[in-house]
């Protein structure tokens, strides 16, 4: 065996990008016959992603009249026709914890922080914040230590700045649909350079080996030093400030991980994508999604991480698509209250979104893994926690899953599940697939059959 | 300083409010719904025997109040409650809710740590390090509770966030220090080899005295003034002393020293002298030559001087071309007088300090010591090992997070000086407190109501009280919101992000104007001037405005007296924010007066207002659309509060320009307070809101800036003090600066309570 003998280097557009000094390289131990993730012949890891869009659907042009393998495809899901077969349409799913509960208005807010937790979030704008576990912060803590990073968070919009969010709830729920405990919002993050960064380094090429190698063992020392001062200040404080620094003790474990999990990462030569480093935050909503979306698949690609999420907008997003001619706001347009031009607008939107979403799915389905493709061995769930825009239900969503996590259920089908059905049944049936056994999730009352 | 014990709260007033007052009202307008089988909205008025029992639920309750306040409860459809019921049930129950005895010792509360938010972290490393860190505009947005972003309890810290810290504290320690490459104006190296006169180069490199003799260099020096001659040397070593030498300058003889170090293990030594400007020689001689043929050891029969390198630098004690930053670091460095842990210590003492707002204790500098250590360990010098420590204090807690000594459980205590000093600069600076601050905490002035007083004018007229402008007032109007408002182009040829940035611009002009001359906090609705810039008085239509030999984007003030204009609610920042993308919202422009002038919002929409299917198409202008949409009694009862009011506002369109008409049909800007007092325009509304509502406009201001001044929401228990701040400001002419003190002097502001057991 061999170390790598050449820079492993990502070319991009005048800049070469180095990936983190790998032990490899100085033949450590650790890469003797350790097979690629990527590209070796073994099981491809499963990966699982989450995608959002806010307002709801237009329904009626998005549920297929028929169930089963012969159904049609309607108009605001045409553009991602050609994975028609590696799709399943699921109808009657509910998200009962996104509804009132005698909690009055505030559909927005409840809908992201219930989309992935199941959970009833507490109404409350400032402290007491309480939600649920996040799927796939749950899925991170079993299975995210394999990789260099547990989960990605990824968006387009950063948390709010100002103002209460939505009818008395936090900015912290409209804007946050990942949860890594029920007080802890995990943020996104919205900007694509710093995404790749994370991934592949800063590119110093000159800063390697011995360089290196102090940097880090200065950084772990650092880390060290902040830990020790947490921990004795911890002691000290009470209840409420205990917490805010558990959350900092955590984030401080997470980056010690990360730099010790740094040999994790292999990624041959020959597979390296040819991917240039992303010059910031793109002005263009499309743009920027797409860029997003491109991290995502480097990322999966990469095995850097196997769970990520991804939000097209916060919640409640008022956002108008000129590009698409949707020349009204997107949630104003969503209560369309039967008006036509409302309606012409909010089919616009999401077919829009899906749009976006073809170029997710044709970039993972390039990717070739084994026998299949990197959207294969993956489960896609794109949808909201809002069923019809006009209405705020949030029975009957509007989700779509696309792959199969390496043929773990069949594909190809549009299926109806009976009314209220909890959408987490489904997070039951996914965390099975990807082999974390949990009885319930969230408000869950068995596992979906699919 | 011993805390004070809370007395326990006397209930005697509460139980009998409730038993007399509220539970009768109660009963007559609630029981029908929530008590028995069926219980709507969870909310099962059998739990509630005892006013004790209400305290308990006190946020069920609230907003329970709050319904009854806007009509919303009882359904105006089934229920048909009197005013005179209404007013007496409101009545009776904000008493009970919320009134206190301020008599006694009240409870100032308590606030939980607070972490930096990005552009109080983005002002503290410029007042720290002298650095602007644009890369904190990055970090993920700070989570908003209450309308603010500095609230302790919703400011987390995700990983993401913690590696942006370490990220930044590795490129701003990096950036502050230099650790390579001091810039003097001389820094000659010379080889041995290339000294001139005795002795022979070895090894090519080096220079070998072999027999007694001088090597000399010939040295420019630029300026007059004290230069570090810096010698590698070693010896061959025989008989029975050290090689000798002598370092010389010119022909004046600067030290003789005994050299026993030997080739494997050279030393270093370094000399300083001063030099005159012009060409300069200094010399090696070797002292003692020796020669013994005969030894028995071959290796003890030659005695040599070996030179290896000479540095000349300086001049020393002025470092010109050191950036700010590092000098202010290295304010002391390590010398003849001052060892160099010792110059470390007191370096570290001195940012440490500044960083964590306190004096940093001898163990918290023992351990910043070790990474100084680390780095002389590992071959780094003096400088790096700083940079090194310095990174540890910008990612440590104590840096991050603004943190109070904890008090013991149901203990009251005033918070210390340093406290103090820092809760002042974040109030009103978003930064930490400056030098003054710190030596005046030092000498614990800032308890001493008079110097706390001259401070706080001190900060208010310091021009980084522009931040208060810009995070409070900026905030507490919601100006932030105008950058993520999407507007129709089509509609609205005229709209671009410039003229939104204007907008803004003027709002925040205007309230600086307000905080410059400590005007009375009154004028935010009824001043006769604002700003605007050429883009602004195009849009007013303000054609006699002059910007002579103004600058392109300059912003000038302008008598608005008589003019259509004139007040916050006149502005095209907030009427373009309460807007629709197509269309003005007098809903949204309603509830805004209601949430941010008077602090009195509307409840949420009831639960099934939004699935409301079969609404027949609404025709006609808005004002007759919404009035008919508010037929719906379920909606009715809060959209009669709100609508009006955003009616007044309807002669200004979705970007705040004038117009007389909407589409084709004529504005009609009558507006009505829930009251019945009927008013035509904003300006009359404005009017109105100071005449009929000035205590609750004075108490919804005092409310939002006790909120943002402590990190924390406000609380019943809170009343006392607010009750005082706004009788305080009434007394004081309604001046800011009174406003501003009197938020300072309250008890939640200056105490802390310990956390229940």
């Amino acid at each position: 065996m061999s170390g790598i003998s050449r820079r492993t280097v990502l070319r991009g557009l005048g800049t070469a990008v180095a990936l983190p000094a790998l032990e490899i390289m100085s033949g450590s131990p650790l890469s003797a016959g350790t097979p690629s993730p990527v590209s070796g012949s073994g099981d491809a890891p499963k990966r699982m992603a989450f995608l959002y869009v806010p307002n709801g659907i237009h329904m009626p042009e998005w549920t297929p009249g028929k169930t089963g393998r012969n159904f049609e495809l309607k108009k605001i899901l045409k553009p991602v026709a050609e994975f028609k077969s590696k799709m399943n349409l699921l109808s009657g799913l509910t998200l009962n914890g996104a509804r009132a509960l005698g909690d009055g208005g505030g559909d927005h807010a409840r809908s992201v922080a219930a989309y992935l937790t199941g959970a009833h979030p507490r109404k409350t704008d400032g402290k007491d914040i309480k939600n649920g576990i996040s799927i796939d912060q749950l899925a991170a803590e079993e299975i995210g230590k394999q990789t260099r990073f547990s989960s990605l968070e990824l968006g387009i919009e950063a948390s709010s700045q100002s103002g209460r969010c939505d009818s008395g709830y936090s900015c912290a729920y409209s804007s946050n649909m990942c949860w890594r405990n029920p007080t802890t919002p995990v943020a996104k993050e919205v900007n694509p350079t710093a995404v790749f960064d994370r991934l592949f380094g800063k590119g110093k090429v000159k800063d390697r080996g011995e360089a290196k190698l102090k940097r880090e063992k200065y950084k772990k020392s650092i880390l060290d030093f902040v830990q020790e001062d947490a921990e004795a200040l911890k002691r000290k404080l009470g209840a409420g400030d205990q917490r805010k620094l558990e959350e900092y003790l955590y984030a401080v474990r997470q980056i010690e991980k990360q730099l010790l999990g740094a040999d994790k990462l292999y990624v041959p030569e020959t597979d390296v994508p040819d991917y240039p480093r992303p010059a910031g935050v793109p002005s263009q909503y499309e743009e920027h999604v797409k860029l997003m979306m491109d991290m995502m698949v480097l990322a999966f690609q990469t095995d850097s991480t196997r769970i990520q999420t991804f939000m097209f907008t916060n919640a409640g997003s008022n956002r108008n698509y000129k590009q698409v001619g949707a020349k009204m706001g997107h949630h104003d347009s969503s209560h369309h209250r039967k008006n036509e031009d409302k309606i012409a607008n909010i089919e616009k939107i999401n077919t829009y979104h899906v749009t976006l979403l073809r170029h997710f799915l044709h970039r993972l389905d390039s990717v070739k893994e084994g026998d299949g493709t990197l959207l294969d061995n993956s489960m896609i769930m794109y949808g909201s926690g809002i069923g019809d825009g006009d209405r705020h239900n949030h029975s009957n969503l509007p989700i779509a899953l696309f792959g199969s996590a390496g043929k773990q259920y069949e594909t190809g089908r549009h299926l109806t599940f009976p009314k209220e059905t909890p959408l987490t049944n489904l997070y039951v049936r996914l965390l099975d697939d990807f082999g974390i056994r949990v009885d319930s999730f969230g408000d869950s009352n068995g596992k979906l059959d699919i | 300083m011993p805390g004070q014990i809370l007395p326990g709260q006397d209930l005697s007033f509460q139980r009998e409010l409730y038993l007399s007052k509220v539970q009768p009202l109660v009963e007559k307008y609630c029981h029908d719904c929530h008590q028995g089988d069926s219980v709507e909205a969870d909310f099962d008025l059998g739990g509630y025997p005892t006013a004790d029992h209400v305290l308990e639920a006190r946020d069920h309750w609230k907003k329970a109040l709050q319904r009854i306040r806007f009509g919303d409860m009882p359904p105006p459809d089934d229920v048909e409650m009197p005013d005179p019921d209404r007013q007496k049930f409101v009545q009776s129950l904000d008493d009970l809710l919320n009134k206190i005895d301020c008599t006694g010792g009240t409870d100032p509360g308590r606030v939980t740590i607070r972490r930096l938010n990005r552009n109080e972290y983005r002002n503290t490393i410029k007042a720290l390090i002298g650095l602007d860190y644009r890369p904190a505009a990055d970090f993920p947005g700070d989570d908003v509770g209450y309308g603010f972003d500095n609230i302790g309890d919703v400011l987390s810290l995700p990983p993401i966030l913690m590696e942006k810290y370490l990220t930044a504290a590795e490129l701003i320690s990096r950036r502050a220090i230099v650790t390579s490459g001091f810039d003097f104006d001389l820094d000659q190296q010379t080889l041995g080899k290339d000294l001139q006169g005795d002795g022979s180069p070895t090894n090519s490199l080096e220079k070998n005295l072999f027999t007694s003799g001088t090597a000399r260099l010939r040295v420019n020096i630029p300026t007059d003034g004290d230069y570090e001659i810096e010698y590698v040397v070693y010896g061959q070593q025989a008989g029975n002393e050290p090689v000798k030498m002598e370092l010389i300058a010119g022909r004046k003889s600067l030290r003789k020293t005994s050299i026993r170090a030997e080739e494997d293990n050279p030393v270093t030594l370094r000399k300083e002298h001063r030099f005159a400007k012009g060409f300069r020689s200094v010399g090696f001689r070797f002292l003692n030559d020796y020669y013994d043929p005969k030894n028995r050891d071959p290796n003890r029969r030659d005695r040599n001087l070996i030179i290896k390198s000479v540095r000349i630098r300086g001049p020393l004690g002025r470092e010109p071309n050191l950036p700010e930053t590092h000098q202010k670091i290295f304010f002391v460095q390590p010398g003849k007088k001052l060892s160099r842990d010792k110059a470390a210590r007191q370096i570290l003492t001195r940012i440490a300090s500044r960083a964590f707002r306190r004096p940093a204790s001898g163990e918290e500098i023992n351990r910043l010591m070790k990474l100084v250590k680390l780095a002389e360990i590992n071959g780094d010098n003096f400088e790096t090992g700083i940079q090194l420590a310095l990174q540890a204090i910008l990612v440590s807690p104590h840096f991050l997070f603004k943190i109070e000594k904890p008090v013991p459980a149901r203990q009251v205590r005033r918070l210390n000086d340093y406290e103090i000093a820092t809760s002042l600069s974040y109030f009103l600076w978003s930064s930490m407190p400056d030098d003054r601050l710190f030596r005046l905490a030092h000498q614990q002035q800032l308890q001493n109501p008079s110097v706390l007083r001259a401070e706080v004018e001190r900060m208010l007229g310091d021009v980084r009280s522009a931040e208060l402008v810009r995070n409070f007032v900026g905030q507490w109007l919601q100006l932030r919101n105008l950058k993520e408002l999407s507007i129709d182009e089509t509609l609205f040829p005229q709209f671009n992000d410039k003229l939104l940035e204007s907008m803004k611009k003027e709002t925040e002009l205007f309230a600086w104007d307000l905080l410059r001359r400590d005007a009375s906090i009154l004028e935010f609705l009824n001043a006769d001037f604002s700003y605007v810039d050429r883009r602004l008085a195009t849009h007013y239509q303000l054609d006699q405005v002059s910007f002579e030999g103004k600058k392109p984007e300059e912003f000038v003030r302008v008598s608005l007296a008589g003019s259509r204009r004139g007040g916050i609610l006149t502005q095209a920042s907030v009427l373009t924010l309460t807007s629709n993308p197509t269309r003005t919202s007098p809903v949204k422009r309603g509830r805004w007066v209601l949430d941010n002038l008077l602090n009195l919002p509307p409840p949420p929409p009831a639960p099934d207002a939004m699935e409301l299917e079969d609404q027949d198409e609404l025709k006609g202008t808005l004002r007759q659309r919404m009035q008919m949409h508010r037929k719906n009694p379920g909606c009715a009862s809060c959209h009669a509060k709100m609508d009006p009011i955003g009616f007044a506002m309807e002669n200004f369109d979705s970007i705040g320009r004038w117009r007389e008409k909407d589409g084709s049909l004529p504005i009609d800007a009558t507006g009505e307070f829930p009251n019945g007092k009927k008013f035509k325009g904003p300006q009359q509304l404005q009017q109105l809101l100071l005449s009929e509502k000035k205590d609750e406009f004075i108490r919804c201001l005092a409310e939002k800036m006790l909120t943002f001044a402590l990190g924390r929401g406000i609380e019943y228990y809170d009343r006392c003090a607010v009750d005082k701040i706004v009788n305080h400001v009434k007394a004081n002419g309604y001046r800011i600066s009174e406003l501003v003190i009197a938020v300072i002097e309250s008890e939640p502001f200056q105490k802390r309570k310990g956390t229940s057991p």
